[in-house]
């Protein structure tokens, strides 16, 4: 029995090419509550997006097991139904846009699903209403900024209407308008229409609103709390490659220097504010 | 001494197309050896297409580029010299690689140039070291290395060409810290060794607090702001009127005077950030 939506226990996986004993995922475990934002952070190469991989069965787990609800992702005759209930978006924008009109390259999904005309006109409207693109519907995709193209791929996942998405760094390509305009369109799908989201990505400041923040290095997990909790710990946060926001350096340096503050912090307001209330407590 | 100066640029793209690209209109400054300068601005401000006036991709419609404290555009014909001497890297540069090995591609600017091939080796072996890749990596197919490495091939085979102005397209996209911190000590280090001009675009405001010494501000093609770096973050206002952020550190000093402390807020670094609070904490005790 289990109640999550997502299950990984015990799973190792290696790439054809890479030397002896050496593997980009390395006996990980973790279990997806449904409805969570979860937050996977960590460096180039730290097996983060392998494993986003290995969770919608594009790549099966050399050892251990996968089970996407209920479903075992190494059985191949599970894979079209744990792609229906997972979807993913990747970093490039263009690399997931195929179509000329944005509407229709919403609806390439649900069509390969076989769903009824009615329905897929539907879903497309609803999923380019979630994601704020309705009114380029009929926009050309190239007429589009980085930050619009990614959200209408988000849109495309959307109309399949998945349980959950996984995001492999979809900002690491936009600008800081872009960015925020896809990291609120996520955080959007989970509060209101409570889809799991997993969000991979280097960006420490992405993850301030996640229910959980989980840090990968060399294939393995070496942090998984609350993001108040992982960001005060400085030391793994370093040797795992991440690079601190400025306030949460800013946080650790005043710690150090005798101010009794919380370190996990991330927003300026938030910063000042900490350090506002024991300045003034004392 | 002023290496690269543009006197009142403008140029306006051609209307033959739906898309939409950005013009500039009436740019003046100008960069000095050894200086670097950073450009912010939005997506549609104007930046690539200014970056290209510099080495002579565009022909301004108006104003001129002085390289040296010569005309750019003085003899057309030489346009195509011009550009080995401004070395532009486009945003995500290794998208542009395509010779067999990653030696070839770093050789093919020098090789235009009519270096011979002695003085190519001696090149590339130089700047392959300065940005860490490895030998090995040198004799494999771009398409095998990491998106981290392409990059520094990409830069190398720029370097390899000794510009006196390197120009920037937000070079640390898509990078993480390790490999944004590696391609900008190697930028730094080319300074260093060569006193080239330096141009980075960059939507990083504690990177280019770190690197630059001027700021240039763009918005709609125009130029709204160019001072130093305290200069140009002091005006927070006028840089959220543009959608633009100063520094996440100027930002928590700014809340902390809004509330009322006697605290600095011209800070644009951690260290200096920390001292000040630390300061005004063991004063008010």
């Amino acid at each position: 029995m289990q109640s999550s939506f997502i299950e990984v226990k015990n799973v190792t996986y290696k790439y054809d090419e890479d030397v002896e004993n050496q593997v980009a995922i390395n006996n990980v475990s973790l279990s997806i509550e449904k409805g969570s934002f979860t937050v996977i952070l960590g460096h180039n190469g730290s097996g983060k997006s392998t494993l986003a991989k290995l969770l919608n069965g594009m790549l099966k787990p050399d050892k251990g097991r996968i089970v996407i609800d209920g479903l075992d992702t190494s059985k191949t005759e599970n894979e079209y139904e744990i792609r229906k209930r997972l979807g993913l978006v990747f970093q490039n924008p263009d690399n997931q846009i195929i179509c000329t009109i944005v509407e229709e390259d919403v609806a390439f999904g649900p069509e390969n699903l076989g769903i009824e005309p009615k329905e897929i006109r539907k879903r497309v409207d609803e999923a380019l209403s979630l994601v704020g693109m309705s009114d380029f519907a009929k926009a050309a995709p190239h007429q589009l900024s980085g930050g619009q193209k990614q959200r209408v791929a988000l849109a495309g996942i959307l109309a399949m209407e998945p349980e959950c998405i996984v995001l492999d760094e979809p900002t690491a390509m936009l600008d800081p308008i872009g960015r925020k305009e896809v990291i609120n369109a996520i955080t959007r799908l989970n509060k209101e229409k409570n889809i799991t989201v997993i969000l991979i990505t280097h960006f420490m400041e992405e993850a301030e609103n996640a229910d959980r923040v989980i840090i990968m290095n060399k294939g393995e997990i070496v942090a998984d709390s609350e993001p108040l909790k992982v960001f005060s710990m400085s030391d793994v946060l370093k040797s795992s490659g991440l690079s601190l926001p400025q306030t949460t350096e800013l946080l650790t340096l005043l710690k150090n220097g005798g101010l009794n503050v919380n370190s996990g912090i991330i927003s300026p307001k938030g910063t000042a504010d900490e350090i506002f209330s024991v300045i003034s407590g004392r | 001494m002023s290496i690269l100066k543009t006197k009142n640029l403008s140029f306006t793209y051609p209307q033959i197309s739906s898309v939409h690209h950005a013009t500039i209109n009436d740019i003046s400054f100008s960069l000095d050896s050894g200086e670097t300068i950073g450009i912010i601005g939005h997506t549609g401000s104007g930046k690539s297409t200014l970056l290209q006036t510099l080495n002579g991709l565009i022909k301004p419609d108006s104003g001129m580029v002085f390289l040296n404290e010569k005309d750019l555009w003085e003899n057309p014909k030489e346009i195509y010299q011009k550009r080995f001497k401004v070395g532009l890297v486009f945003q995500y540069p290794e998208y542009q690689l395509f010779e067999e090995t990653a030696y070839k591609d770093i050789a093919y600017g020098p090789k235009n140039m009519g270096l011979s091939d002695e003085e190519i080796d001696l090149r590339i072996n130089e700047y392959s070291a300065l940005l860490g890749i490895t030998e090995d990596n040198l004799n494999k197919s771009p398409f095998e290395l990491s998106g981290g490495e392409k990059r520094r091939v990409a830069l190398a085979g720029i370097l390899a060409m000794e510009p006196d102005v390197l120009v920037l397209d937000e070079p640390t996209a898509g990078l993480d810290p390790i490999g944004r911190t590696m391609l900008f000590n190697a930028i730094k280090e080319y300074q260093i060794k060569t006193n080239a001009g330096v141009i980075i675009v960059s939507h990083s405001m504690e990177d280019l607090s770190k690197m630059c010494d001027k700021l240039l501000v763009l918005s709609g093609g125009e130029i709204k702001k160019f001072g130093s770096v305290k200069d140009v973050f002091l005006d927070s206002a006028e840089l959220n009127n543009l959608g633009l952020d100063v520094p996440m550190v100027t930002r928590v000093m700014l809340e902390l005077k809004a509330k009322g402390l006697d605290i600095r807020s011209d800070i644009f670094t951690v260290d200096e950030a920390a001292k000040e609070i630390l300061n005004f904490f063991s004063q008010s005790l």
